[in-house]
Parts: C-alpha cells; sequence; structure tokens
C-alpha cells in the first residue's frame, strides 16, 4: 500500500496510505455524530464518562494515524503519554483538596451556644478556680499571638496592630472597662475599628472562662454587681443568663448579597455639588466619604485599590435612607455599629457632628 | 568497543565540521526535529491541561450549575465546528501525505482547503461570540444575562471563553503556518526529500483538533 | 591562542546572530549576572531597612514592591536560567561530544525570549512596580494598584525561553551523543540535566497558563481566583505551586550534578554509586511533582490534601540523601584537592544539607503551622537556593572557568572569596532561622524590638556576602581578560569538555571523539579520559 518508489531508504519515514487516512476521517466524523446523539440522551452520571471516553478514542485515532505516533519509534508515545500522566496527578492531588474541604455552607449562625463538652457551667459570671484555669488554656490558644503569654499587649502580631493590643496588666485604656462583664461584652462584640474580633465562636461559658481569666492577669479590679450583669443578660434574682448574641447571617446569604448586581460599582468621578454646610461638608469628605461616597450613594473606593468591593451584612452602605434624629446619628457616628466595617469617630466635637448631621441630611434630601 | 546502545548518530572519519547542523545527515535531523515537536507538544498539553484541571474542579464543585449553564451554549454551532475542525485534520493529513509523495498540486490543494475550512470555524466562531456578547453571557464580572440565575454562572462563562479563546489563537496561529507551508510549496521547497516543516506543522494542527475533541463535549454537552 | 570560539567571527553583529551554543552560554552568563546584580542590590535595601525596628530607609509599600523585585528577579531571571543556561548550554555539547545542541537557531531565540522577558518585567520597575510577593497570591494580586500585570507578562514570556532550553537539551542528548557514549557512560552533569529539562517541559507551561489566567483577572474579571466572583483563591496556590514547587528543582538539579562532576575530579576518586545518583535525579523529578500542596498547609487546604502532600513531602529527602551520602563516600579515602571549586562544593554539602534537612522540619504539619510564614521559611530557601544552587554556581564557574576563557583564575583570591561567602551567608542567613522560630512573620516591614539584634547581625552578614559576589565579579573580569593562559584540561579530569583545547575551538572538536570509557576512572595516578583514541 505504500508508496515507496519516490522516498528514501530510511527507517521511520513512514507514509500513511491515503485510504487509511480518508477512514480514519470518517470515523472521527461518525464518532462525532455519536456523541452528539449521546449527549441528547439522559444517562445521569455516565453523560460525563461517555462523553470523555469518546472523545479520548478519537484523540488516539488522530494522535495513532494522522500523527504517525502508531508507526513511529516508542520514544515519542512515551513523551507524548508522559504528558497525561502528569496533568491526572495534578487534577487528582489538587481534587484531594477542592472536593474535601468539609461542609463549608454553613446554614444557620455560626455561634456555638454549647461547649464543645456539652456541659454547661451553673453560674459562669462566678469566678471559680476551674473557670480561671479553663480561661488560661484559651488564653494560650486564642489570645497568646496578639496579646502576649503575660497579656502585655506584646504578642508576634502585635508590631502590625494599630491600636495595639490591650495591655491586661495595666488599668488604663480599657475601651469597655475592667469588669469581668465589660470584659465578656468585649468578647462579644469585638472592639470596632481595631483587631480585636468578637469571640462568638466560642460557648459563652468559655468567654465568661476567659473574663475571668484577663482579670486575674491584672491588679484587682471591680467586681460586678447585679445591674452591669443585668447589661449583658444574667439575671442575678433568677440566676439564669439569656444569651443575646451579635447579628449575624449565615455565609451563603452573605455570599449570595455580594453577587448582587446593585453592588458593583459607581466609581464615576463627581464634581462636588454646592452645599449649605460647608463644616460639616469638610468632615464628611474627611471622615465618610470613603465609604459612603460623594453623595452618600455608598461605596468604597481608594483602599484597596480602586475596585470597589463590599463586604456587607445588610444593604448597601447608603445614608440616602433615613436619619431620624440628631442624637442617634450621633450615637452612631460616635461608637461606630457593632460588628460592622462602620468605625468610631470619637474625636469630634459636638459642632462638628452638628454640621455632620445637617449635611448628611442635605445629601439624604437630594434627588 | 562500542556498546550495544550507541544513539543513531553514524560515524564517519571526516566527520562533519559545518556548524549549521551538528546532525550527521537528514534523517537524523528529521527524527531530532519530530521529537522536538512532540516534546513541544507535551507543553501544550500542560498548558491546556490546566484550563481542564479548572474546569475538572469548578465542575465536580457545582455541577447543577455547569447544567444550567452549557444549554445557553449552542450544540448546532459547536458541533458544525467539531466537524469543521476533523474535515481540516482530514485534508491537512491528506496534504501532508502528498507533500511525502512528490505530488506538489494535490498538496497546494489540500492545505488550501485546510485553510477554507479553519477560515469557517473562525467564522462560525464569530457568531457564537458575538450571540454571547449580546446576550450578556460573558465572563466573571462582567455577566449580565437576565435568565441564568445560579451566582456562579458567570464562571463558566470565564471557563468558556479563556479555554475556546485560548484555542482560538492557536487556530490563528496555525492558520498562519499553513500559510506559510503554501508559500514554501510554491516555491517547491518541499518534496519526498525533505518535508519536515510539513509534517510538523501537521503534527501542531492535528493537536489543535484535538484540544477542540475534548472541548466540545465538555463544554456543550455535558448534561 | 589559536582560532577558537571567542575569536571566530569578530564584532558584534556575528554574536548576536551566532548558532554557536558556546557564545549562547556567554551570553546568558553577562544577563543573568546584571540581574543577579540587580536582585541583589534589592536584597541588600532590605537588609538595610530590617536593621532596625521601624522605618529605617523606606516606608512600607516600597518595602512590600522591594521583596517583590528581589524575589522575582532572583527565581525568574537568575536562578532558573542560571546553570542550565549558562553550564548546561556550554557544557552539554561538549561532554556529549557534539558540535552543538539539536536546534542551534531555536537556542538563539531562547535566549532572545528570555532578554524580552526579563526586559517587560523590568520595566515595571520605572512605572508602579508591583507589590505583591514574587508569588502573586490573590485576591490581593487582582486587586493590587501597581503594574503587576506587566510583571505577570514578562515572567509568561520567560518561561517560554525555559521551556525550550529544556525541549533543546533532551534531544539533543536523545539524538547527539558521540558513538560509544552509551548511558552508562553519560557524566552525572548531563543526567542531572536531563531531569530539569524534563521538569522544565512538564511544569513551565502550567505556570505560563496560571499567569495568563491571573492577567485575564486583572483585565476580565474573570473570577476563576476571585472569591468576590465565585472563585477559590487557593485555586490559584494550587495552579501556581504545581511549577514553582517543580521549579526548585530546576534550580537545585543541575547544581548537584556540577557537585556530581566537581567531588571525583578534586578526591581523584572514582563516583559512588553513579547509578543512584542518576536514578536519584530522576526520583527527585517525578516527586518534585507530587508535593506542591506543602506550600498551602494552611491556606484552608483541606485535611486530606495536608496529609497526603506532607506524607509525599517526607520522600523527597530519600532522593537527596542519596547524593548526600554518595558524595560523601566518593571523598572518603580519595586524594583531596582542596582548589576553589572543591571549596565550593564543600559549601555546598554544608548549606545544603541544612537547608534540606530544615526543609524535612517544614514538611511536618505540626511545626509548619507555626513556622509557615516567617522567618523560619525564608531561612530555608535561601540555605537551598543560595546555599545550594548559587555555591554550586560559583564552583561550577571556577571549575570551567579555564574552558570558557582558556585562562586561570587566581586561585588566593577565590579561596578569599570562598571565605567571605561561606561565612557571610551563614551570618545572614542562621539567625532568620532562630527569628522565624521565635515568631518574626516574614514579609514585614517592621518587627518587635526583641528582634533587633539578630536582624542587625544578618544585615551584617548581607555586607559580607555582597563583598564577596563584588570582589568575585572583579577578579573573575580581570582573569578573563589577562589570567595565566590554561593548558586543555589543568584539572586532569576525564569528561570530554577535557578532551579538546582551552577555549574550544567553534565547532568544539577537531575530530568527532569515540568514547570508549565512562567519566569517573579516576587513580591516585592516573585517569582515563572518555574520549581517548584506543
Amino acid at each position: 500500500m505504500d508508496t515507496k518508489e519516490t522516498e528514501p531508504a530510511a527507517r521511520h519515514h513512514h507514509i500513511l496510505p491515503t485510504f487509511t487516512t480518508v477512514l480514519v476521517g470518517l470515523s472521527l466524523l461518525v464518532l462525532t455524530g455519536v456523541t452528539i446523539l449521546l449527549g441528547g440522551v439522559e444517562l445521569g452520571r455516565l453523560n460525563f464518562a461517555v462523553a470523555v471516553l469518546i472523545a479520548s478514542v478519537k484523540a488516539l485515532l488522530v494522535a495513532l494515524f494522522f500523527m504517525n505516533l502508531l508507526y513511529d519509534r516508542r520514544e515519542n508515545s512515551v513523551i507524548f503519554g508522559a504528558s497525561f500522566l502528569f496533568l491526572a496527578i495534578f487534577f487528582v492531588l489538587t481534587a484531594t483538596d477542592l472536593f474535601f474541604r468539609g461542609d463549608v455552607a454553613v446554614k444557620g449562625p455560626i455561634s456555638a451556644p454549647v461547649p464543645a463538652g456539652g456541659k454547661r457551667v451553673a453560674k459562669p459570671w462566678l469566678a471559680t478556680e476551674a473557670l480561671v484555669g479553663r480561661g488560661r488554656e484559651l488564653f494560650s490558644q486564642q489570645c497568646v499571638t496578639c496579646h502576649g503569654p503575660e497579656g502585655k499587649g506584646n504578642g508576634p502580631a502585635a508590631a502590625s496592630l494599630t491600636p495595639r493590643p490591650r495591655d491586661f496588666t495595666a488599668t488604663v485604656g480599657w475601651k469597655n472597662g475592667r469588669k469581668p462583664s465589660q470584659i465578656l461584652k468585649t468578647l462579644n462584640e469585638g472592639i470596632p475599628g481595631s483587631a480585636m474580633a468578637a469571640y462568638t465562636t466560642l460557648p459563652p461559658d468559655d468567654r465568661w472562662a476567659l473574663a475571668h481569666f484577663v482579670v486575674s492577669l491584672g491588679p484587682a479590679a471591680e467586681k460586678d454587681s447585679p445591674e452591669d450583669l443585668l447589661k449583658v443578660g444574667v439575671d442575678v434574682a433568677k440566676g439564669e443568663a439569656v444569651i443575646r448574641e451579635a447579628p449575624s447571617i449565615p455565609i451563603e446569604l452573605a455570599m449570595r448579597r455580594l453577587t448582587r448586581p446593585e453592588l458593583k460599582a459607581r466609581t464615576k468621578a463627581r464634581t462636588p455639588s454646592p452645599t449649605q454646610t460647608p463644616e460639616g461638608a469638610r468632615v464628611y469628605q474627611a471622615r465618610c466619604e470613603r465609604c459612603h461616597g460623594p453623595e452618600g450613594e455608598g461605596a468604597i473606593v481608594g483602599a484597596l485599590g480602586g475596585v470597589p468591593r463590599m463586604l456587607l451584612r445588610t444593604g448597601p452602605l447608603s445614608i440616602s435612607k433615613a436619619i431620624e434624629n440628631e442624637s442617634a446619628f450621633s450615637e452612631v457616628v460616635v461608637r461606630g455599629l457593632t460588628g460592622e466595617l462602620m468605625p468610631g469617630a470619637a474625636d469630634l466635637s459636638e459642632r462638628e457632628l452638628r454640621g455632620l448631621y445637617r449635611h448628611v441630611q442635605e445629601l439624604s434630601g437630594r434627588p | 568497543m562500542m556498546s550495544a546502545d550507541v544513539s543513531d548518530r553514524a560515524v564517519t572519519a571526516a566527520a562533519s565540521h559545518e556548524h549549521e547542523s551538528p546532525f550527521a545527515g537528514p534523517d537524523e535531523a528529521f527524527e531530532a526535529a519530530k521529537q522536538g515537536m512532540w516534546i513541544f507538544l507535551v507543553t501544550e498539553v500542560l498548558m491546556f491541561g490546566g484550563l481542564f484541571v479548572a474546569y475538572g474542579i469548578f465542575r465536580g464543585l457545582h455541577a447543577d450549575m455547569f447544567q444550567e449553564a452549557h444549554r445557553y451554549l449552542a450544540v448546532s454551532l459547536g458541533g458544525t465546528n467539531t466537524v469543521v475542525l476533523i474535515l481540516s485534520s482530514l485534508t491537512m493529513a491528506l496534504g501532508v501525505g502528498a507533500t511525502q509523495r512528490g505530488q506538489r498540486d494535490r498538496a497546494l490543494l489540500f492545505f488550501g482547503l485546510t485553510l477554507l475550512l479553519a477560515s469557517c470555524f473562525l467564522l462560525v466562531k464569530y457568531f457564537e461570540y458575538s450571540h454571547k456578547f449580546h446576550e450578556g453571557l460573558l465572563p466573571g464580572g462582567y455577566f449580565r444575562n437576565e435568565h441564568l440565575k445560579h451566582p456562579k454562572a458567570p464562571l463558566f462563562f470565564s471557563l468558556y471563553f479563556v479555554m475556546t479563546g485560548l484555542h482560538l489563537v492557536h487556530v490563528l496561529v496555525g492558520m498562519g503556518l499553513i500559510a506559510w507551508l503554501l508559500k514554501r510549496t510554491v516555491a517547491r521547497q518541499f518534496g519526498p526529500h525533505y518535508y519536515t516543516p510539513v509534517e510538523l506543522v501537521g503534527f501542531y494542527w492535528h493537536f489543535v483538533d484535538m484540544v477542540w475533541i475534548y472541548l466540545f463535549p465538555l463544554l456543550y454537552l455535558v448534561g | 591562542m589559536e582560532d577558537n570560539y571567542l575569536t571566530h567571527g569578530k564584532g558584534l553583529g556575528s554574536w548576536l546572530t551566532t548558532r554557536d551554543h558556546k557564545r549562547i552560554a556567554v551570553m546568558y552568563l553577562f544577563s543573568v549576572l546584571t540581574f543577579f546584580l540587580l536582585g541583589g542590590i534589592f536584597a541588600l535595601l532590605l537588609r538595610l531597612e530590617l536593621a532596625s525596628p521601624g522605618k529605617t530607609i523606606m516606608n512600607a509599600d516600597t518595602y512590600n514592591k522591594v521583596f517583590t523585585y528581589h524575589g522575582a528577579i532572583m527565581v525568574f531571571m537568575v536562578i532558573i536560567p542560571a546553570i542550565p543556561a549558562v553550564m548546561g548550554n556550554f557544557i552539554l555539547p561538549l561532554m556529549l561530544g557534539a558540535r552543538d545542541v539539536a536546534f542551534p537557531r531555536l537556542n538563539l531565540a531562547s535566549y532572545y525570549i528570555y532578554l524580552a522577558g526579563a526586559l517587560v518585567a523590568a520595566s515595571a520597575l520605572f512605572l508602579r512596580g508591583a507589590d505583591t510577593g514574587w508569588t502573586f497570591y490573590t485576591p490581593y494580586s487582582i486587586r493590587t494598584n501597581t503594574t503587576a500585570t506587566i510583571v505577570l507578562a514578562g515572567a509568561f514570556i520567560m518561561g517560554f525561553s525555559s521551556v525550550l532550553t529544556g525541549l533543546n537539551f533532551i534531544v539533543s542528548i536523545h539524538k547527539l551523543r558521540a558513538p560509544g557514549l552509551s548511558w552508562s557512560r553519560l557524566p552525572l552533569f548531563l543526567w542531572s540535566l536531563y531531569a530539569t529539562s524534563i521538569i522544565q517541559v512538564l511544569a513551565t507551561p502550567v505556570l505560563a497558563i496560571t499567569l495568563l489566567l491571573l492577567i485575564f483577572e486583572r483585565l476580565f474579571r474573570t473570577g476563576i481566583f476571585d472569591p468576590a466572583l465565585g472563585g477559590d483563591p487557593v485555586l490559584f496556590q494550587h495552579f501556581f505551586w504545581f511549577y514553582s514547587h517543580p521549579a526548585v528543582y530546576i534550580m537545585i538539579l543541575p547544581a548537584m550534578g556540577v557537585v556530581s562532576e566537581v567531588i571525583p575530579v578534586f578526591s581523584r576518586k572514582p563516583i559512588f554509586g553513579y547509578k543512584a545518583i542518576a536514578y536519584s535525579s530522576f526520583g527527585i523529578a517525578l516527586v518534585a511533582f507530587l508535593v506542591w500542596g506543602h506550600h498551602l498547609f494552611v491556606s484552608g487546604q483541606s485535611e486530606l490534601a495536608n496529609f497526603v502532600f506532607s506524607l509525599l513531602t517526607m520522600l523527597v529527602a530519600v532522593p537527596t540523601g542519596v547524593k548526600v551520602f554518595s558524595w560523601v563516600a566518593t571523598m572518603y579515602k580519595g586524594k583531596i584537592r582542596l582548589k576553589t571549586p572543591m571549596l565550593y562544593a564543600f559549601g555546598f554539602l554544608q548549606l545544603f544539607t541544612i537547608g534540606g534537612l530544615t526543609g524535612v522540619f517544614l514538611a511536618t504539619l505540626a511545626i509548619n503551622v507555626h513556622v509557615t510564614d516567617t522567618y523560619f521559611v525564608v531561612a530555608h530557601f535561601h540555605y537551598v537556593m543560595v546555599g545550594g544552587a548559587i555555591m554550586s554556581l560559583m564552583a561550577g564557574l571556577h571549575y570551567w572557568f579555564p574552558k570558557f576563557w582558556g585562562r586561570m583564575y587566581p586561585e588566593r583570591s577565590g579561596r578569599i572569596t570562598f571565605a567571605l561567602l561561606i561565612s557571610g551567608f551563614n551570618l545572614t542567613f542562621f539567625p532568620q532561622f532562630i527569628l522565624g522560630s521565635r515568631g518574626m512573620p516574614r514579609r514585614y516591614w517592621d518587627y518587635l524590638p526583641e528582634f533587633t539584634v539578630l536582624n542587625r547581625v544578618s544585615t551584617v552578614g548581607s555586607w559580607l556576602l555582597a563583598a564577596g559576589f563584588f570582589y568575585a565579579a572583579f577578579y573573575l573580569y580581570r582573569a578573563m581578560r589577562h589570567g595565566e593562559r590554561a593548558p586543555a584540561n589543568p584539572w586532569e579530569a576525564n569528561t570530554l569538555e577535557w578532551q579538546t583545547p582551552s577555549p574550544p575551538p567553534h565547532d568544539n572538536f577537531p575530530e568527532i571523539p569515540v568514547v570508549t570509557t565512562w567519566p569517573y576512572e579516576y587513580r591516585e595516578k592516573g585517569f582515563f579520559p572518555q574520549g581517548m583514541v584506543p
């Protein structure tokens, strides 16, 4: 079948006969038709395997005949085949990660009301040796990185944090106070504007344990009064605690919100409109515009390199929503919003706050 | 004195002093060029393969989304392109064979047909892509379609565009190479005595076909 | 000197259009050394900044850019090409008894692609640079406002050079061995280049697609690696490290090959475990592809993957240990000549052993969790990459110096430099093991005051290293121009490159040699060159 009359006498110059060439071409077309037909048939999970199988047969035909591997040195087949082996390694080992992550689709609130062991402490607001010991254990796992082994605020990660982690051996600077209930509040809510997170993933008993341990690190603190305990949901008279957690939403919901079209960037530069409240406008521009947008329409620009992204828990950051009254507004501005990205601005003066409120009203009144 | 597993090179007393080719003769040069081409194709397997790995991972994680999203691809157009490419591989193989047999006119015909079929591929792809743009079925952050609501659907189209796009670039390069073969065939530079570039470009083109052979069912038909 | 490859064809044009593998090697040499200087300057700047806590000479954003440049330049422009493209290009055809590599024009193209990619990446220095670290992790690398895209494009282009060089070497070794040069007579340097080339061909394309995908993320928001668009940032890490882990073996295997050549010659003893060393190169090349997940232990990877990758990573110590053991056994009862190449081989053994052992510590999950992303890791990889690959590069530069230039370097200068480098290196990087295990994070512009002393020691060490390298550049350049003339085989070595004049003629051999022995036949009173005419 080979037309050898014009070819030189060398070993591996096999010429594929025309008949074979056309036959292989026709087979490929037939197999293509089969693939398409089977694609319409519902075979469940087999559909994928069948499609890949037929494709592989076609690929083999192309390689063995059109690319002459059947008649060529074994070396070249080994070389080509090896590539698929390494590709398989890439896929399989990557899959051991991506397909085995475990259930990351959390369906409900993240916090764990009951400790891992199942048993709850009767009155965790009362310090006991066992509780302090448990607190020491948790502290060494959860807190040492920032707060340091003696709680001096000098952990390895502290160097990069502003504000720096609290020095538990000092008596000044505590945002919420040094009483156990106040430390519990810090653990429940975190400290907005700092790296101190809300530790709602720890059971409440563990949080009390930590609070008692932290108290033990410094000089003697005041004890909790019944009013203090009431603030964190403990009714001493009844001897029970109501757990009030910071609001949280399931991760799935958060991820769905993130992909909503209305969260896309609105980064058009705008020339500032004339304002009746220049002082408020000045404060707004310096402190609020970055997140709330120049017209209060909501955006985060600049800090993240010009690509707007939002990490939200509720709706878009728009203060075009009604601002009820001035004192509520000031409260939000000064304290920030717990668990949100809104930091507190405790340094604003009364005058600045008033100006800001008027400016915000003006913005929300705009069409 | 020479051991049995000596390489292909012939021993000549007056060894070649030419720096042009380090090989003893044209056959050795051809074998080496062929092997070089196979190694190059290995790199192409791994490069496209990376995209198939990404495909496999996302398909495994979001099978339902792939089911839904793939329906927005036109099987008729994809199937047409598959037929077109397979035919072009056939004409390419026939062109290579004609060159090897010294049939210059036939070779020109088949190379020309291959280019024509490749152009058909481009045309179909043009229709496909413009339809996608029109429907807002775009990658990732640019996805705009109202009907396909699955939140991960944009990822399918990211994969679709990157995989078919990279393949398209390879088709374009292949067309350039085949046109170059045409030009050199017209200039009578190939024949049974020498057809290395023809064979190697043929390998490249068959590989491009191979990639599409996998792309078509995995993107258009998976269900 | 009679007509040789340096004098054959005069003028810049003859160099820029050359197909001579030796001239291409020399062009690579000067490019690689230039980038080594650039990357080294960035390193010195980093160490200056770290000499004191807080801001010393630059602010944090600049620091991020400087360590990105240092890493990207050293990895892509220096260590990956260094030994294969410089020594491999020059020596491989000579050791094969061939006139050139299989595809000389492709070889020249490789060089220009490398240069083009390097220049593209370097151009970013004049724009907004890049501050992602050389690892380009997402999502920051998608968001960053710097000109990271340009650096990515440059690295993408350079990858093709690596691939084509590997392709060239594989085909050369398959098809161009001299008559009589069977597989069991192949020098170990060639075995190592063969294994390296296989890795280059298989791994680099995955880097190409990874960088391309990242460029698409930035330009077209494809979202495959972007969590905000439904993608997975850890998937990027899998893609990136599938190449970058085998890449480190691209760096070290040729280095080990050089050591395998130097030690028998300077011990006047046959290599111990020739087959074991040859096979271990392939063992390393294979396992190289199985372990990349050890860079992802704390990324959020699944427990199963952590377990699998930790186990597989332990395996790579085995073929590596085989080599180290064989080298030491070669030296046992040998007649050691402590010339500069041998000094660097010793340096390699010391530094690479420490680096390799600490790699085993890092492979252990429980330890890794504590020291990952600390200076422990930084010390580990500098020990293997600089202590391993660069020491070996120095060994090779001195060993093959007479062959490249037909002149000898001054031995005393070689020893002084070695002393500077070995002490400077240990002084720079050993304290970093301690810093890391005590918790100092890497890629941080600032650190806690208690880390100051060790950081200062490390900075002083970097000055010793700089002094050593600058002095080496000086005396090597001078010896290249005016050194004492060298004979064809000053080291009395067996491999084929020494059976031709120094420097070699344009087409390598007057007559293609016929090989009759394996390369490591050394006796106390004699040696047996491979290409001896019987």
